[in-house]
């Protein structure tokens, strides 16, 4: 869907981006992680060519964007900025409907599409006739996700769409964003520089720092296999936590102990991670998981040999 | 009471004059602005774009800014003439700095990622202008508009000074005449215009630029309605056109007597005496109110129309001063009038053509004459009292000034501080009352009538006389306000009509009466 081949660009003197080459499928989300100023923002912005690239090509679809009349490039594209990015002077109602409205969609048409997406963000209708700057921080970045997914691109980019967000607004907005079904079968390019963010959101994980990329893959990948010390120094801390987040516990389900009464309390499972169930854990000695109809029991302890058991098994990598 | 009661009787008496330079100034004020935004705002998103190019262009701007008014007015006339177009180009070059720098630092000030995000979504350049920056910079833009019509408003005063019209009219014919009422009714409504176009704008700078979408249309349309206002009184015809300075407009040895007793009746147009010599030497105007022993006649090859019917009095120029000053400083007297006498018409028209004309400097022209005549002392740098010596605002008054203080500083240990440049009579007279100067040259016919109040009767009978003229003046003088008129310095410094010497003879014009006949031969 999305290919970058050996892209370069710099400013003055500073190489922001040296050589990245990557591609990304039309279903997959891809995360630019690394420290700030390692190039993600510049990455990101040439492939909608808010950026020129120096050299390299970019290929969307097998068509090379420099061929693509910029304006409809981006009609086709959508992009959340890194501060949500809404014109101060056009109300909630109107800055949704921008990109509609350069398609030349009718009243009716862009109305009902803007309901929807209101409705599926968790924002309330009255606030459409409301200006940015009467909005809390969440509902901005809400707004600048909906007016990104209006149109149904089949491409997003999204640059640090949590970044100005409080830890608990960010866990929610988090697991709105994992369960929109407006976010499957695209091709994602999400940019953080948190790590935690990165394993729970990426399908796969491009590592960055001075501009250069250093590893990319399925997060586990990058914390079994780093490539080098850069990668491993990156994770350094947090290993346990983020391998903990990386398997999906759906994956254990062959190394844990069916439990033999039914409660109402079972968790159903689908895409959850260890952690999230290590997390429940935290406040209950045990508690039951309904995989795939089957019911199980789990604790710290079973987890851990669960876990022990699938690597073995399956050599660290899921599925 | 009385001077309000007078002040609404002037108004009402005037109302046709108010109405039409009240017109004409907003029309005046509107065409430059109009052309100023078509101009400007263009210019201003451009130089946004290229940085480079920014602090040129606002740099120029501003310099254009700086331009003392008149001065531009000035530079414009040997260009464009004198009348509507240099005056719209003038106020035109003033309001350009206002809306440009507002339009560049409206759109420089919008956050860079608003202006990414608009691109970020597809939209175009174009678009990106229209719905992004323009809205966003639309308070600053409006701002700098309105400072701009503001400014125009005021500038726009002096067109009077070039045949333009305008409420300047007024203005400076009230402050030459001494006529508190006529500068009022000048000056009220062009305050009033400038308050309510300020005022109107705020609200259109309020409404915002996305509501105003709709009614934008209407914006221009207002403007140019009221542009058109200029258009209106234009609506004249007549062969001859006459110009005539604000002053000699009001005063009944001027215009008025014009009209009254030789019946004249001519195209008229008010213009400053700076520009008016020599808009009738380009054949701008054909028939001007001069004074008889201007330089320029000599320079522009004007002639004098004989005075057949005595409307205009002797206007012999000497000192005045206040009694206090001479009574302080016992020799100033004999030396002020050290002059008395030793300059005639002609004498003074070279001297007034060697400064108006050949730009020599007051001081040099003064200098040379008084060693001519062996009046010259070298100064005696004395520690003396200060005598301030105040001029008007044309060369006759700065020559004679400047004579003045060498006489001045080579007879006596006083020191002297000239005052000069102080504009019409008014302003002349006001600051020797005031005692911000001690004395300065004044015209019996000035003070007769303009400074002393109007007594018609009596002054008839007197006007033709220039002894009983100036016997008159001293006695009122120095009744009314201890100030002392000296000995006449000579010459006579009369109002005059004039017109081209070619013109004059092809027509067979000698005098007034002459004209008139002429003007309504057709
Ligand atoms: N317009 C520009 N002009 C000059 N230098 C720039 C410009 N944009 C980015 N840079 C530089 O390029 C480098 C990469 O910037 P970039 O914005 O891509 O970083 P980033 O990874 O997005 O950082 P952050 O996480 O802080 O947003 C930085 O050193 C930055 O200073
Ligand atoms: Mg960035």
């Amino acid at each position: 869907m999305i290919e970058l081949k050996n892209i370069s660009k710099s400013f003055d003197k500073t190489n922001a981006v040296k050589n990245i080459s990557f591609s990304v499928l039309k279903d997959e989300t891809l995360v630019l992680l690394g420290t700030s100023g390692c190039g993600k923002t510049t990455t990101l912005k040439m492939i909608n060519r808010l950026i020129k690239a120096d050299s390299g090509d970019i290929f969307i679809n097998g068509e090379n964007i420099k061929k693509i009349n910029e304006e409809k490039l981006r009609l086709g594209i959508g992009y959340v900025l890194q501060n949500h990015g809404l014109l101060p002077h056009y109300t909630i109602e109107q800055n949704i409907a921008i990109v509609p409205n350069l398609l030349r969609w009718g009243k009716d048409k862009t109305d009902s599409r803007m309901e929807e997406m209101l409705h599926k963000l968790h924002l309330p209708l009255n606030l459409k006739d409301k200006y940015p700057n009467q909005l809390s921080g969440g509902q901005q970045q809400r707004v600048g996700l909906a007016r990104a997914l209006m149109a149904k691109p089949p491409i997003l980019l999204m640059d640090e769409p949590f970044g100005a967000l409080d830890p608990i607004t960010k866990e929610s907005i988090k697991k709105e964003f994992l369960t929109l079904d407006e976010l499957q079968n695209k091709a994602i390019v999400m940019v953080t520089h948190d790590i935690q963010e990165a394993f729970e959101l990426g399908d796969r994980i491009c590592l960055m720092s001075n501009g250069e990329m250093i590893q990319i893959g399925k997060p586990t990948e990058l914390l079994e296999k780093p490539r080098n010390g850069l990668v491993k120094d990156f994770f350094r801390g947090q290993k346990l936590q983020l391998s903990l987040k990386a398997i999906e516990v759906k994956n254990l389900s062959p190394f844990l102990e069916p439990s033999a009464d039914r409660y109402d309390d079972a968790i159903s499972i689908d895409h959850q991670s260890v952690w999230d169930i290590l997390e429940i854990l935290a406040e209950k000695p045990f508690c039951r998981l309904e995989i795939n109809g089957e019911l199980k029991k789990a604790t710290n302890g079973s987890l851990m040999e669960a876990i022990e058991k699938f690597k073995a098994t399956k050599n660290g990598t899921t599925e | 009471m009385e001077q309000q009661n007078s002040f609404f009787q002037f108004i009402s008496q005037e109302s046709d004059k108010l109405l039409n330079q009240t017109l004409v100034h907003i029309g005046l004020t509107f065409i430059s602005l109009i052309i100023a935004i078509i101009i400007a705002l263009p210019l201003g998103v451009w130089i946004s774009r290229r940085q480079k190019l920014a602090s040129s262009v606002l740099g120029f701007a501003g310099i254009l800014q700086t331009i003392p008014s008149i001065a531009l007015l000035g530079v414009m006339i040997p260009i464009l003439g004198i009348g509507v177009k240099p005056a719209i180009v003038a106020l035109f070059l003033y309001a350009l700095l206002p809306i440009i720098r507002n339009t560049y630092t409206g759109i420089k000030n919008i956050e860079p990622e608003v202006l990414e995000a608009a691109k970020a979504m597809g939209m175009n350049k174009w678009q990106v202008l229209k719905q992004v920056e323009l809205p966003l910079a639309f308070p600053v833009i409006m701002a700098g508009i309105r400072t701009a019509t503001v400014i125009n408003v005021g500038v726009a005063t002096l067109a009077a000074y070039i045949a333009a019209g305008g409420l300047g009219e007024f203005i400076f014919g009230g402050i030459a005449l001494n006529n508190t009422n006529m500068i009022l009714a000048g000056a009220i409504p062009a305050a009033l215009l400038a308050i309510s176009f300020d005022f109107l704008l705020s609200k259109v700078q309020r409404i915002g630029f996305k509501k105003l979408k709709t009614h934008l249309i209407l914006l221009p349309v207002l403007f140019v309605l009221c542009s058109s206002f200029y258009f209106l009184p234009l609506a004249f015809d007549g062969k001859m056109l006459a110009g005539f300075t604000p002053e000699f407009m009001g005063r009944q040895d001027g215009d008025i007597g014009l009209r009254k007793i030789y019946g004249l009746k001519i195209r008229t147009v008010v213009i400053s005496d700076a520009v008016m010599y020599k808009a009738a030497y380009d054949k701008k105007l054909d028939v001007i109110s001069g004074y008889s022993t201007d330089g320029r006649l000599k320079a522009f090859d004007l002639i004098t129309l004989k005075d057949d019917k005595n409307i205009f009095p002797p206007y012999f120029a000497a000192p005045i001063v206040n009694q206090d000053v001479l009574d302080k400083n016992p020799t100033l007297e004999r030396i002020l009038n050290l002059l008395s006498n030793k300059i005639d018409d002609s004498t003074m028209t070279s001297l007034n053509y060697k400064v108006d004309y050949l730009h020599q400097l007051p001081e040099q022209v003064a200098k040379e004459f008084l060693i001519e005549k062996g009046l010259y002392k070298s100064p005696r740098n004395g520690n003396g009292a200060t005598i301030k010596i105040g001029s008007k605002i044309f060369g006759e008054q700065y020559i004679l000034a400047q004579m003045y203080k060498m006489l001045i500083e080579g007879n006596s240990d006083l020191q002297v501080e000239t005052k000069t440049g102080l504009g019409g009579t008014k302003i002349c007279f006001d600051a020797l009352t005031n005692k911000q100067i001690d004395f300065y040259p004044e015209y019996t016919g000035t003070g007769l009538l303009v400074i002393l109040p109007q007594k018609p009767k009596l002054f008839a009978g007197i006007m033709g006389d220039k002894e009983k003229v100036y016997d008159y003046v001293q006695q009122e003088f120095n009744k009314n306000y201890r100030i002392k008129w000296l000995k006449p310095i000579g010459f006579n410094n009369t109002y005059a009509i004039m017109m081209r010497r070619k013109q004059v003879e092809k027509l067979g014009i000698k005098n007034i009466s002459d004209l008139k006949e002429n003007l309504e031969k057709y």
